[in-house]
């Protein structure tokens, strides 16, 4: 099942819903898939692939594509319970039965910049970043920065995003981000890369998705 | 035991079903289980495709859905998609196109193409290589996978397409016009296998289910490096359903070695069926024949193992160190070199004095090199079925590139002699050279012998990473004095690492520094080698065979030599190469595991190839151009150019042998009989062509059985790059013994006295005078009515040279000197492999050589921990090439004659993944500036280089 709600949340004047248990094919091929989503799920994932994976077991086994979810904004919902995707993502402990996923639709003013670093050009992201930011009048009201490849698990949001929020994009900005990003990193290292190239990724990654958003980015 | 099953109703290829399903039993095995045998297994783990079918217009992995899913759905496999005696356009395109080598993933490619085109009709190549991108092929390179699609698409949207196909440049120089005339050879004729494998027909060793049939399991070993102290089966063998479970305790000890080698096998024979001792994560420990594939799986875990672990040792430099881990410390293993070191063979081979001659050099240069475990990634996994035939002789059906070696080999460990062993070959769903070994083939028929009932077993895709072959991973030292700017010393050292057991140790080094010191050729050579154990999976054969890395490190350094030396490096090679009429000095001292022959070079064609290929790419003017614009621009893209030269071999010199055989039928056509295994390569088709023309007929006369060890004569399998040369040599004679049989018998027929006079054309033989009979009539008079006999002719065919095909590889490249990645935008390769004898399948080799000679480059590699556990032995983290990241490719043929080659062929398979790795590090050095001495070239490596530049 998936549909568009004209309730919309985060800025958004509708939204996407879809199962879990529906297959991403079924999200991919929706009309109103956002654009960076639809993008993710086309390079990073084989057309077998969206056939194979639900939309919510895909979040623990595709990280780009969790990643994407969160810089959209998106709400998930465990039961009766509807909350962030980033709060269901961090929590630790048991999360409940994932039912729902709610992405915000017809964002004004939202921007999106993905980079990645991999061994071939459709290979799994060694370091991923997605970043979607809300700009005002030239100024950051809200941003998301999702990271792949450089924590304990998968995918988490990036905290230095706060740092951009009240600030033009600029090349200050965005550098000031990417220091903050190289401190916040937890990355593991393994044979795809080190702790060292990790950490150096996530700042060349972040810095090139801001760059990316700044230069007018991908409407979603 | 009993099963829950439910009922699901489903339609299948147009057809409504009702049928009962095990509750939790995946697509795959359901489908396979109602007789679609084209829908494949690859991996069962969701990444490689092959199990593809089309769920309501949708491609899904068969492998990862549970059948009662498709519950009120409508599924399609390939077999739903033509009549016998029709073929989808997708089909026909696939054949005209030569986007079928080994065929194991063309089902699954043409549904996914079929459910793009119904959804877009007009794709770009960018859309056809995305929508297959869940398809895996290790054979084609996907190019001309994604021209069927293309092919079929005009079709299907009713624009005229041409007959024609586009076909490779092909150079030809003036002498070999005597080759004007020929009708078959030459020219683009449809693969003789292509239509069954188009359709998805069983063709296949697993696509075979006999009465009564058991399956079999491996228990691996989870350590690197063990000591079997206790091992308990009863709980395994107590399970109803379970027929056997033999340890090392029921079986006989009897020492082999698994490589697929001619006669008599190289020591080290380390290797027993199976055994107290494991040496690499995923060695043998027990097997198990069961009523089901779960049963079997269930019986493993039921039996108790107590291992002593002793501590592995997974690097081959430390595995020579004094106070090592001793992998080999069993009493009754003969012909190591140095067990206390690991050391399986210490090779030495030099001609003059090389390090006398550094001594006299303007210059001497050295640079060390390693190379990584690649995996061959064969889709279809190694499958054996074994089963006693009605005679109590053992059948073996197997995907082996070597039936007779595996007879002859398989013989003492199973207890029977080689006549009660029959080994049959079906159609391989590729090999490489990972099928050139003994795999299940032993193990397989003991759960036979045990049982006796047939017995199937197939391999995991994690244990074709764990439990088959790799490439041997080498260290490589080369030591290149220059006087001038001529090469006039070489040493060359090999620290092979052979994993567990020593296979093919000896013969892979030895052929890498043959190849590597022939071709700069210099008077003064030195080649060592230690081929050392390590407790990782074994090393086997790999196409390139030890040439491909040597010729890495050797191209590089070359390339690094000119630099220094300030000289055009393309004219530093070509000054320096191995030149018609020179003897390669080395031929007689390493020879493959034995001594070799004389060789000298009689053809070649390396100054063409590298001429046409510096101007197909614009070589000198992008390397200033490139150089202009990585000085002057501050982004992090920069952009490279680089070639290289080699060449391989046709065959092994004086070992190689192959026996053909010819049977004229009663309408005027032919079988022929051959024991070479053609593993996706085209070989049953270019050895078809060779014989048709000879005969003058077609190759729709010609019906090829390969391979069959009661039927189909000797030949020492596929493997070395020989099926060409070699086995094509044998076709030739018995070709021509056959033309001369029925000018013989057609002479008085047609009233010819001097039957030499007629000529065989068109499927008649032809007086001198115009008149003609038909080779029918020929047939029909000589089995049944005058001087009654049956035209049939073997003939055998061996060669003491193994001419080498030459090649020049060229390579562009952006890199990322940020992130260190590699973006590779063009390969071309230019090959003279002699006479082409069909240019779509000699293109294909081509494309896929370059393609996997990619991925031994760029991304390639297995990973291990401290513990020698690997850590990507999947299809996903290993990562190959997918078709939606293939950079552009072109393939040309510059033709030579070579005297000794069934009409001037000589090889092409191996020498096609020879080049693009030091092509590729030679542009990465004109982007960056660095050298590249690790490969794969991962994002990090490149980077910490230019880190430290």
């Amino acid at each position: 099942m998936i549909e568009v709600l004209s309730q919309g949340f985060d800025g958004g004047k509708r939204c996407l819903r879809f199962e879990a248990g529906g297959l991403l094919q079924t999200v991919y091929e929706h009309p109103d898939c956002p654009l960076p989503l639809r993008n993710i799920l086309e390079g990073a994932v084989a057309w077998q692939k969206r056939n194979e994976y639900k939309s919510g077991t895909a979040l623990r086994t595709i990280p780009q594509y969790a990643a994407v979810l969160l810089a959209l904004g998106t709400q998930v919902t465990t039961g009766e319970n509807r909350e962030a995707l980033s709060d269901f993502i961090e929590r630790s402990g048991p999360v409940g039965k994932l039912t729902d996923i709610f992405v915000p639709l017809d964002v004004t003013g939202r921007i999106y910049g993905e980079s990645h670093v991999r061994r071939t050009p459709t290979d799994t992201p060694i370091v991923s970043a997605m970043a979607g930011v809300d700009i005002v009048d030239g100024i950051v009201k809200q941003a998301r920065l999702a990271l792949t490849g450089v924590w304990e698990d998968n995918v988490h949001l990036a905290k230095a995003a706060n740092l951009l929020v009240g600030k033009p994009l600029d090349t200050q900005t965005i550098a000031d981000v990417a220091a903050a990003i190289q401190e916040e990193v937890n990355p593991k290292g393994n044979y795809l890369g080190s702790v060292e190239y990790r950490r150096a990724m996530a700042v060349i990654t972040i810095k090139r998705a801001l760059e990316i958003c700044s230069k007018g980015g991908m409407l979603s | 035991m009993s099963t829950e099953t439910i009922q699901v109703n489903f339609i299948l290829n147009g057809v409504q079903h009702q049928e009962s399903i095990e509750r939790g039993e995946s697509l795959l095995e359901f489908l396979r289980k109602l007789g679609m045998y084209s829908v494949k297994n690859g991996c069962s783990e969701g990444d490689c495709g092959m199990c593809t079918v089309l769920v309501d217009g949708q491609p899904v992995p068969s492998c990862m859905w549970k059948a009662q899913e498709i519950e009120g759905r409508s599924v399609l496999t390939l077999e739903g998609l033509s009549k016998r005696d029709e073929m989808h356009p997708l089909q026909q395109a696939f054949i005209d196109t030569g986007a079928i080598q080994c065929g194991y993933c063309t089902p699954a490619q043409i549904l996914t193409a079929k459910a793009l085109l119904e959804r877009n009709p007009n794709p770009t190549d960018e859309e056809v290589g995305e929508a297959l991108s869940g398809v895996l092929c290790r054979c084609t390179g996907y190019v001309k996978i994604i021209d069927g699609v293309q092919r079929a698409a005009a079709w299907l949207r009713g624009e005229s397409v041409s007959l024609e196909v586009a076909l490779p440049q092909i150079h030809t120089p003036p002498e070999m016009s005597m080759y004007e005339d020929l009708q078959v050879v030459g020219k683009p004729v449809q693969k003789v296998d292509a239509v069954k494998l188009v359709k998805g027909y069983p063709v296949f060793t697993d696509d075979f289910v006999l009465p009564e049939m058991l399956y079999g399991a491996i228990l691996t070993s989870p350590h690197a490096h063990a000591l079997i102290k206790r091992i308990d089966a009863s709980k395994a063998r107590a399970l109803p359903g379970v027929h056997a479970v033999l340890t090392h305790e029921d079986v006989a000890r009897i020492k082999y070695a698994s490589g697929g080698q001619s006669y008599p096998q190289p020591e080290p024979h380390d290797q027993v069926s199976l055994d107290n001792k494991v040496r690499h994560v995923g060695d043998r420990v027990a097997i198990v024949a069961a009523e089901t594939p779960q049963l079997a799986e269930k019986a493993l875990r039921l039996i108790e193992v107590e291992y002593e672990v002793l501590p592995p040792v997974l690097d081959p430099r430390d595995a020579m160190k004094d106070g090592a881990p001793v992998i080999h410390d069993e009493a009754d293993t003969s012909g190591i070199h140095d067990a206390k070191h690991n050391t399986a063979y210490h090779i030495e081979a030099q001609v003059g004095d090389a390090e006398a001659t550094f001594k006299t050099c303007d210059h001497v240069f050295e640079g060390e090199y390693t190379t990584p475990r690649q995996q061959h990634v064969n889709l279809e996994p190694h499958v054996t079925i074994t089963y006693w035939d009605e005679d109590d002789r053992m059948v073996v059906r197997t995907s082996t590139q070597v039936p007779y070696h595996c007879r002859r080999i398989i013989a003492p460990l199973i207890g029977l002699p080689v006549k009660r062993i029959r080994v049959i070959k079906p159609r391989i769903g590729g090999g490489f050279g990972n099928k050139q070994e003994i795999v299940l083939e032993d193990v397989c028929a003991h759960l036979t012998i045990a049982t006796g009932r047939p017995v199937r077993m197939e391999y995991t895709r994690r244990q074709e990473f764990t439990s088959s072959r790799t490439r041997h991973p080498q260290v490589i030292r080369y030591k290149i004095g220059v006087k001038g700017d001529q090469v006039i010393a070489m040493d060359l050292y090999v620290i092979g690492d052979t994993g567990a057991y020593a296979t093919h140790g000896l013969t892979v080094q030895m052929v890498g520094g043959f190849k590597g010191l022939s071709l700069y050729n210099p008077p003064n050579a030195r080649f060592i080698s230690d081929v050392v154990y390590t407790n990782k999976p074994i090393s086997g054969a790999f196409r390139g065979y030890g040439t491909m890395q040597e010729t890495y490190a050797l191209e590089v350094l070359m390339e690094e030599i000119a630099e220094k030396l300030g000289v055009d490096v393309v004219k530093f090679k070509l000054d320096n190469v191995l030149k018609v009429g020179e003897p390669m000095y080395l031929a007689t001292e390493l020879g493959e595991g034995r001594q070799g022959y004389e060789q000298t070079l009689g053809t070649s064609a390396i100054d063409k190839a590298v001429e046409i290929g510096l101007e197909s790419t614009d070589y000198y003017a992008k390397r200033e151009e490139y150089a202009r614009q990585n000085q002057s621009s501050t982004g992090h893209i920069k952009r490279g150019i680089g070639m290289s030269i080699m060449m391989h071999g046709s065959g092994v010199a004086g070992l190689d042998m192959a026996c053909v055989t010819f049977k004229m039928n009663d309408d005027g056509s032919f079988n022929m009989y051959t024991g070479s295994t053609d593993i996706g390569t085209g070989s049953d088709t270019i050895l078809a062509q060779m014989a048709a023309e000879v005969l003058g007929i077609t190759t729709e006369d010609i019906i090829v059985h390969a391979a069959d060890t009661d039927f189909t004569p000797f030949d020492t399998g596929a493997y070395a790059s020989c099926t060409t040369y070699i086995t094509g040599g044998a076709v030739q004679k018995a070709a021509q013994d056959i033309r001369r049989q029925i000018q013989e018998h057609a002479a008085p027929m047609l009233s010819v006295d001097d039957p030499a006079k007629l000529i065989l054309r068109d499927k008649k033989v032809f007086a001198p005078n115009g008149r003609s009979i038909s080779l029918q009539e020929v047939a029909l008079d000589s089995l049944h009515w005058h001087n009654q006999h049956q035209i049939i002719a073997s003939a055998s065919h061996i060669s003491l040279v193994s001419p080498p095909p030459t090649a020049a590889q060229f390579v562009e490249t952006k890199v990322d000197t940020e992130t260190g990645e590699i973006f590779i935008e063009n390969m071309l390769m230019v090959v003279d492999c002699g006479r082409v004898i069909n240019p779509i399948t000699a293109a294909g080799q081509v494309e896929g050589g370059m393609m996997q000679a990619l991925g031994f480059a760029q991304c390639e590699d297995m990973y291990f921990d401290e513990n020698g556990r690997p850590l990507n032995a999947r299809l996903g983290p290993y990562r190959i090439y997918k078709s939606n990241e293939t950079p552009k490719m072109e393939v040309i043929f510059v033709q030579t004659d070579e005297p000794s080659g069934p009409f001037g062929a000589k090889s092409i398979s191996e020498i096609a993944i020879d080049g693009v790795a030091p092509a590729l590090v030679n542009a990465v050095h004109h982007a960056t500036g660095v050298w590249m001495r690790d490969l794969p070239l991962t994002p990090e490596r490149v980077w910490q280089a230019l880190k430290t530049r």
